[in-house]
């Protein structure tokens, strides 16, 4: 079985691969109203798990 | 369960993964698209979310582009008076070249969309889905919302059309509040097929 990976090592590793690396967080500074929704709704998720 | 080697993965996601994956670079996410991209997992994601992600982020530009326009109108009002006039030009000047960014903004979106689309698995909204999800939009069951309907019925539709053998299928979404219902998980398990809210645990059952 493969060793369990941290999120960084998850990043680290995806972003080793160049298209992945085209594609990951590349549209976090152009549509910054779009993250903050998002990070709204992952509150809201997290606060829903509680 | 763990996956036995060459276990062959069949990873079902929706728009929530696009956007984890171009709007804040969850790792995890980034992650299976790398597994996808490097054939060890296949990953298929509804047509229709490609459209909702495109449709939502467009409409942040258009909201943007109409308040720079606001903005423009009253420094043209405030100039016209005869106060600041020089500051007004400026002013203006720089919220046209914001205005004219919003363009670059758009295509930047599409690149991003199309090269995700370009290394996993589309799933057609063909209109047997469609007759699918205005049944499930217009019953009791879940999911409520018109969106998730129709992604919802493209993977029912989706699974039946299948012809190739796969050991595993999940469905991942974050969506708990929208999809995380005993219906769903019932009726997808009679199609083995397992949800999977998170990303995290959705990554521990498909690696090795």
């Amino acid at each position: 079985m493969a060793k369990k990976l941290s999120e960084e090592e998850m990043l680290e590793e995806a972003l080793k691969n160049p298209k992945v690396r085209r594609v990951s967080g590349a549209l976090r500074d152009i549509v910054p109203e779009a993250v903050a929704e998002y990070e709204e709704k992952r509150k809201r998720k997290s606060s829903a798990d509680r | 369960m763990k996956r036995r080697e060459n276990e062959k993965v069949l990873l079902i996601a929706e728009t929530y993964w696009l956007e984890s994956i171009a709007l804040v670079q969850d790792p995890a996410a980034s992650y299976l698209l790398d597994l996808a991209d490097k054939k060890k997992i296949e990953i298929a994601v509804p047509e229709y979310s490609f459209y909702e992600a495109d449709g939502s982020l467009n409409r942040k530009l258009i909201k943007r582009a109409e308040k720079i326009d606001e903005a423009l109108s009253l420094l043209g009002q405030i100039s016209q008076s005869g106060h600041s006039a020089e500051l007004c030009k400026r002013g203006r000047a720089i919220l046209k070249e914001l205005k004219e960014r919003s363009l670059s903004d758009k295509n930047e979106i599409k690149r991003v969309l199309d090269e995700i689309k370009a290394m996993i698995l589309i799933i057609p909204y063909v209109s047997h889905a469609s007759a699918i999800a205005e049944m499930i939009f217009e019953s009791s069951r879940p999911p409520f919302k018109v969106g998730d309907c129709r992604i919802y019925a493209s993977i029912l539709a989706f699974i039946e059309s299948i012809t190739e053998k796969y050991d595993r299928i999940i469905f991942y979404t974050e969506d708990k509040e929208d999809f995380d219902y005993a219906e769903i998980r019932e009726e997808l398990e009679t199609r083995d097929v397992e949800l999977v809210i998170d990303s995290g645990t959705c990554v521990d059952k498909v690696i090795k």
